[in-house]
């Protein structure tokens, strides 16, 4: 009678294999399932979800406004330094310097990058097309054609000639060579209208002849 | 009825709000380490297995704990996958075999007849049908009712009902 009353579902079914009541087989099984697990072992699971890295990978969008200022001054980095040229650069500042790529002339292919005075790319001519923010580079190689920005010309100058011109700006630099320009061409390669240079054929005398007429004259 | 937290593109979780999720988590851990602890040890009936299993099961439900903050829910996904991992690790673990044939070395069981009657349970949970099984050491832990039951295993009281009573009557029959 008790049996019935404590088995509940099991009383619905009653059978001859039922030799133990639910009540009973239920704490059984209840105290075989009663175990605990070790006093560190919370302790463990705390340590093991801090270090867990999937977690904090888990947590990318938690980060994402440090990302996103991040990629935006990495922009702006680029587009401060890499930007395009400005269009018009016909007027050449004062602090304007040149971007001298040095080419073996006999296998580097010749590349006229001027955009003005294309026909003679001579040096003066390809300073005058520099933008102000330029700095001078002396590269020893052709390769150097791959890190200049791709916004600017490129000017291409035999490797003579590029010695030539560093030695030039050494000795501006270091002030042992004062270079002056007379207004008029001054003005010339501030609106970039580079003419033929113009020397006056110079006549050789004898000195008889000049004595001569020396003595006439006075 | 569960609280769900989707990822919308473009939202912003504060770090208050993680600290928030952190805090309950905590909270769930205290709650639920042992429910997890015992239902890897029903299957693996080893201290330290059963810890381990525990710990991986804890260490995903917080990877996953945005979408696991309502309490049922959580307590019934960690039920599934620590069952599931613990059957993993069984079936990998050759040793074991060794082990489950033995239960007598196992230091947690009482040195005493009792220790025969408990093996012999085991025995009989073990041959269990799955299904039936987890029913069974579900309702045996922590005093779980048939809802609490059906709420874990996410399955009618009904069912639960019919798999505890053929549960208990196989155990029965293998016992005596």
């Amino acid at each position: 009678m008790s049996e019935r009353r404590m088995t509940g579902l099991g009383a619905r079914h009653p059978g001859p294999e039922k030799a133990l009541p639910d009540e009973i087989l239920d704490r059984e099984i209840e105290q075989a399932l009663g175990v605990d697990p070790s006093p560190e072992f919370l302790a463990r699971v705390r340590v093991r979800v801090s270090s867990d890295p999937a977690a904090s990978q888990s947590k990318w969008y938690l980060r994402w406004p440090a990302a996103a200022a991040g990629v935006a001054a990495t922009a702006l980095v680029v587009a401060i330094y890499v930007g395009p040229a400005p269009p018009d650069t016909s007027a050449v500042p004062a602090s304007a310097a040149p971007t001298v790529v040095a080419t073996d002339s006999s296998s580097a292919p010749r590349q006229t990058a001027d955009r003005g005075a294309s026909a003679t790319p001579d040096a003066a001519s390809t300073i005058a097309e520099r933008p102000a923010r330029e700095r001078p580079t002396a590269v020893p190689a052709a390769t150097e054609r791959e890190v200049l920005p791709r916004a600017f010309p490129e000017v291409l100058l035999s490797a003579a000639e590029s010695r030539g011109f560093e030695t030039l700006v050494g000795k501006v630099q270091r002030g042992e060579l004062t270079i002056t320009v007379d207004e008029q061409t001054a003005e010339g390669v501030a609106r970039n209208e580079l003419t033929d240079l113009f020397i006056a054929p110079i006549t050789i005398r004898p000195l008889d002849s000049a004595g001569a007429t020396e003595g006439a004259e006075e | 009825m569960h609280e769900r937290i989707d990822r919308l593109p473009g939202s912003l979780v504060t770090v208050e709000q993680d600290e928030a999720l952190e805090r309950e988590f905590e909270l769930r851990l205290v709650e639920c380490s042992t429910l997890a602890f015992r239902v890897a040890y029903s299957v693996l009936r080893q201290r330290e297995d059963a810890e381990d299993v525990a710990q991986d099961a804890l260490t995903r439900a917080h990877r996953s704990f945005r979408h696991l903050r309502d309490r049922e829910r959580f307590r019934a996904w960690l039920v599934r996958v620590t069952w599931r991992l613990a059957i993993d690790r069984q079936r990998s673990d050759r040793r074991r075999v060794r082990r489950e044939q033995d239960v007598v070395r196992d230091p947690i069981t009482d040195p005493s007849p009792a220790r025969d009657r408990a093996a012999l349970l085991w025995q009989a949970i073990d041959a269990l049908p799955e299904k039936l099984r987890l029913v069974v050491v579900l309702a045996g832990i922590e005093g779980h009712d048939m809802r609490e039951v059906s709420a874990l295993l996410k399955v009618p009281e009904g069912t639960v009902k019919s798999r505890l009573h053929l549960a208990r009557q196989r155990i029965r029959e293998r016992l005596s």
